[in-house]
């Protein structure tokens, strides 16, 4: 589903127009997005978990170099899905492939 | 580790910034959850520009252990909610760490490299590297096995390894992909190969920084090389002329009549007359063949370097931080604070026989030199100057008592009493 066939559901779901709903969707990915810069986690009830996480430095094989260089810290988006979404989900057909 | 911020409050700011009752906001962002669960359950993904997509992911039936009981189960195959940031999101969070980058690190064994595999990634790598024997250079690096494991989509239940198998082999002559492959694999190669031409343009831009580094230090280098120079070749004949007017008997004589008047005298002066005054401690010859046989004995330059002070300096040089006044008092004219020096900057250090045992004059000295960074003090810090007026009685009485018309009476009553 790409971006504008959600905007358009939400529109008729809520019944607002698809400039207000492309508003509101913007809004809350905008918040989560800056909260999440910031280091900081929330929870959307029904859908799951936002956090960050701090991937430590690794080494890895560099192909290019043909020799290991070492990667250093990232700070990484970590979403874990609620519960009811994960068990709603576990068994349907992903009939994509 | 990070802070949360509670639903109340996102929905709270999302109400504020979009003029609508907290109710609405709340039930659009409950509705939204909804419409994208039912979404994900028709086997869809979906998109939000700009944040990141949502996807379910066909996990295999594999081999776990139940923690409790230590027993192998075999946990069937599920559907897994998966979201992947975009990068703009990405770049977002990793701001606090995004100026660091790779570095070349060398030829490691590779079992080593198998260790640092995370425990729960171990599973899914081993699979690929068996997959991937036949291609090593894309199976050894973990980030594209990272990235097949994140950035597989949930395929067809069964071929899901066979799809790997391809999909490994195929890495290394991405070009000439051929036109079935699906396009989420497609995808999947671009950005394999774009992330691996982003380590190597890392990589590349950290070699040349270390080059721009390297010939910045040698120019540095020569710069103060220079500065040393040219900072030595005027110092011998200066020094020697000190010495000579030291030992005139003329001069000393009129030394001796400042000596008598030392209401205005400046605290340069004050050394000099320390010097001559103490002719009779150093006898005059020992001083002569002192400046004589080492010309640079009795002020070694020292090049302060990042992280320094004066404290530092005297405890490196005399193993006596508690003299560092005494550095401070030869480079007066060149310093504007005592605790501020500038990297580079050349130190004229007065040379000490025995830091360990002080003679008289050069105790006197040293109080001289605590006197001048009382006179700083009490300019800039007033409240702590008397502790510097104390540190010169402490080393000359003597020099306490000459300077006692200059300083603040209550540092003056502080200074003695303790």
């Amino acid at each position: 589903m790409t971006y504008n066939q959600l905007i358009s559901k939400v529109s008729v779901a809520r019944d607002i127009s698809k400039s207000r709903a492309k508003e509101l969707i913007d809004e809350l990915f905008l918040t989560l997005e800056k909260e999440l810069e910031e280091g900081k986690g929330v929870s959307i009830p029904g859908l799951g978990t936002f956090r960050t996480k701090i991937r430590e430095e690794r080494r890895v094989f560099s192909p290019h170099h043909e020799t290991y260089i070492m990667v250093p810290p990232k700070r990484v988006v970590d979403f874990t899905p609620s519960s009811g979404l994960k068990d709603n989900l576990k068994f349907a057909e992903s009939d994509d492939e | 580790m990070s802070d949360k911020i509670t639903f109340k409050e996102l929905v709270e700011k999302i109400s504020a910034k979009t003029e609508q009752s907290e109710q609405s906001t709340n039930d659009f962002i409950h509705e939204l959850a909804e419409i994208i669960e039912a979404s994900l359950g028709a086997g869809e993904k979906i998109s939000i520009a700009g944040f990141g997509k949502f996807e379910l992911r066909w996990m295999n039936e594999r081999k776990g252990r139940n923690p409790q009981t230590g027993d192998e189960i075999t946990i069937p195959g599920q559907n897994k909610v998966v979201f992947k940031p975009y990068k703009a999101l990405r770049q977002g969070v990793n701001k606090p760490f995004e100026n660091l980058e790779s570095q070349i690190i060398g030829d490691e064994p590779e079992n080593r490299q198998a260790e640092s595999d995370s425990p729960l990634d171990s599973n899914a790598a081993s699979s690929i590297s068996k997959a991937g024997a036949t291609s090593q250079p894309v199976s050894q690096t973990e980030t594209t096995v990272e990235d097949l494991i994140i950035e597989r989509e949930s395929p067809v239940k069964s071929g899901s390894r066979i799809l790997l198998n391809k999909l490994a082999v195929k890495a290394p002559t991405s070009d000439k992909r051929p036109a079935d492959a699906d396009d989420d694999l497609t995808s999947v190669f671009d950005q394999n190969l774009s992330r691996q031409e982003n380590i190597a343009r890392e990589v590349q831009q950290n070699r040349n920084i270390r080059w721009s580094y390297t010939a910045a230090a040698v120019i540095v280098m020569l710069s103060i090389f220079l500065l040393v120079f040219i900072w030595n070749q005027p110092e011998p004949p200066r020094e020697q002329n000190v010495s000579s007017i030291a030992e005139q008997p003329g001069i000393t004589q009129v030394d001796d009549t400042q000596e008598t008047e030392r209401t205005n005298q400046r605290i340069e002066d004050n050394e000099q007359v320390q010097n001559t005054g103490n002719d009779n401690a150093v006898p005059p010859s020992m001083e002569e063949s002192e400046t004589i046989t080492n010309s640079d004995g009795d002020l070694i330059s020292h090049t302060v370097s990042a992280g320094e002070s004066l404290w530092t300096i005297a405890q490196t040089q005399y193993s006596n931080p508690y003299l560092w006044p005494l550095i401070y008092k030869a480079n007066q004219i060149d310093l504007d604070s005592p605790n501020l020096l500038s990297t580079g900057n050349d130190l004229k250090i007065p040379a000490l026989d025995n830091p360990e045992k002080l003679t008289q004059s050069e105790r006197e000295k040293v109080a001289l030199g605590y006197i001048s960074v009382y006179d700083w003090i009490l300019n800039n810090q007033p409240e702590n100057a008397r502790y510097f007026l104390w540190a010169a009685g402490s080393f000359s009485q003597e020099v306490l008592r000459d300077a006692s018309e200059n300083v603040n009476e209550a540092d003056l009553a502080f200074a003695t009493k303790g």
